[in-house]
């Protein structure tokens, strides 16, 4: 028998970042509200883990907000953690609280809804084949550049902008997010990029408007006043930001998911209607964002017992609630038939839920399955333990995933 | 103007936006899905609110309908 564990495992270093599971079962059990010195910029904060607690949170934006500029403390506004500093990005629609949450994500959900995005599944389609035609001719293929390529032609097309800099985006959002107090201008120079090139798309959309979001945006802009412009340009980053990293986890972490599963990934291939539910299983299993994005008491609190004062700093951990075993069954196995659980947090809840879901959803169900299905021998190229994923406080990011095509023979 | 809010549970997602806009009305039952407290909305601001959560709700699980 091992001795029991006494003291909490690392978190948000070293170890944690390969494999953030059993710190979290650790959590869980031991200390569900945990106080905790984020070891960039040592910055208290709290981090919740089982599943009730999660979604609490995420659910009462009353007294857990997520507006930085507004309630985050003045070192925690220093040390470079808040969105966006200095830049329009600072009041995205992910941080806004009611009543301009209201307006802006009204505006923009129209775009999105079940309905809408169901009119994208051809192109979806045909940019995924395209994109595995790439991977095939590919010396060394890597998932993740298909998975990269896919959301970033998709989203570019639904905001009617070519991605041929999308790169160079993805590449400026990984240094925006990452966080080191003793360069945030780093950062700041990176979120202004993303800026600069949003200001640049509408400056390009407004000569020559177009059938897309876009435009659509434009609109609502100079048309109906219902945004002013930095809300505009913000609008435009944020979907840049949002469209491209997160989806590109989701699809990688879902072929790795049924690579370690063959049970599964064979389930799959025989029974093709599961896609739906095998979506909602890697979005559980290892969804793209590992904790939701920070929220911040505006009031004293009390959650599961503890107290947290006004003003703290709340982490709440998503893919700790999604394999609470209080609410999942064997929530560490992958179970692409899972339905009658508790609904999973990968999207999050609440007032800030994500608002590209319906597209996120449509993008995985079709490029996952279309990966076994024109590589049924796919494998590892590299043993399974020399898999990295990026050191992110806020994505679970594979770094790439090298993989034969075909079995070898 | 009077309206009646309908929700269409085999639709809702779970998401907790109407709940977490407007608790009056909406709530989470046991499965996760949202229910509704009250379907009668009173007058026009209460109408108002509620196409606010509508436009909001990623699922189009929610739909009014005018009873007068």
């Amino acid at each position: 028998m091992t001795a029991p564990i006494l003291s909490p495992p690392p978190l948000f270093t070293g170890e944690y970042f390969q494999n953030p599971y059993p710190a979290f079962t650790w959590l869980r059990e031991n200390s569900p509200v945990h106080p905790l010195t984020f070891p960039v910029g040592n910055l208290p904060m709290w981090l919740v883990t089982r599943y009730e607690d999660v979604r609490a949170i995420l659910g009462d934006h009353n007294r857990f907000s997520s507006d930085a500029p507004r309630w985050a403390t003045e070192d925690f506004k220093k040390a470079g953690m808040a969105f966006g500093t200095g830049t329009v990005i600072e009041q995205i629609l992910s941080v806004l609280d009611p009543p301009d949450h209201t307006r802006v994500r009204k505006l923009a959900m129209g775009a999105f809804t079940p309905r809408r995005t169901a009119t994208w599944k051809e192109p979806t389609e045909q940019i995924v084949q395209s994109a595995l035609d790439r991977m095939q001719r590919m010396e060394q293929p890597d998932v993740m550049e298909f998975a990269s390529i896919v959301p970033a032609e998709v989203i570019g097309r639904v905001l009617g902008i070519p991605l041929d800099r999308f790169k160079e985006i993805l590449h400026a959002i990984e240094r925006a997010l990452h966080v080191d107090p003793e360069h945030t201008d780093e950062s700041t120079k990176a979120y202004q990029e993303i800026v600069d090139y949003g200001r640049e798309v509408i400056t390009e959309k407004r000569r020559n408007p177009g059938d897309d979001l876009t435009t659509t945006f434009i609109d609502a802009r100079d048309g109906d006043d219902r945004l002013d412009e930095d809300e505009l340009v913000a609008l435009v980053a944020l979907m840049i930001m949002v469209g491209l990293d997160t989806t590109r986890n989701l699809i990688g972490s879902g072929v790795l998911a049924l690579l370690d599963h063959p049970d599964q990934r064979d389930l799959l291939r025989a029974e093709p209607q599961l896609a739906d539910t095998a979506v909602e299983e890697f979005l559980r299993y290892d969804g793209a964002l590992t904790v939701a994005l920070i929220r911040f008491t505006k009031e004293d609190v009390e959650v599961a017992g503890t107290r947290i004062p006004a003003g703290s700093t709340v982490i709440a951990a998503l893919q700790s609630a999604n394999r609470d075993p209080a609410y999942f069954a064997h929530p560490d196995r992958l179970d692409i038939t899972r339905n009658g659980d508790a609904r999973h947090l990968g999207l999050g809840h609440g007032l800030h839920n994500c608002l590209g879901a319906a597209l996120a959803r449509l993008e995985t169900r079709i490029a996952v399955p279309a990966v076994f299905e024109r590589f049924p021998d796919l494998s590892l190229a590299v043993p399974r333990s020399d898999l990295r994923y990026g050191e992110s406080w806020l994505l679970r990011s594979l770094e790439s995933l090298p993989v034969h095509l075909n079995s070898k023979e | 103007m009077k309206a009646t809010l309908r929700l269409d549970r085999k639709v809702c997602a779970g998401a907790g936006l109407c709940a977490a806009m407007d608790p009056t009305h909406f709530q989470l039952a046991a499965d996760g899905r949202a229910t509704l407290l009250v379907a009668e909305l009173a007058d026009a601001e209460a109408v108002e609110a509620a196409q606010d959560v509508i436009d909001c709700c990623p699922s189009e699980a929610i739909s009014l309908a005018e009873t007068a």
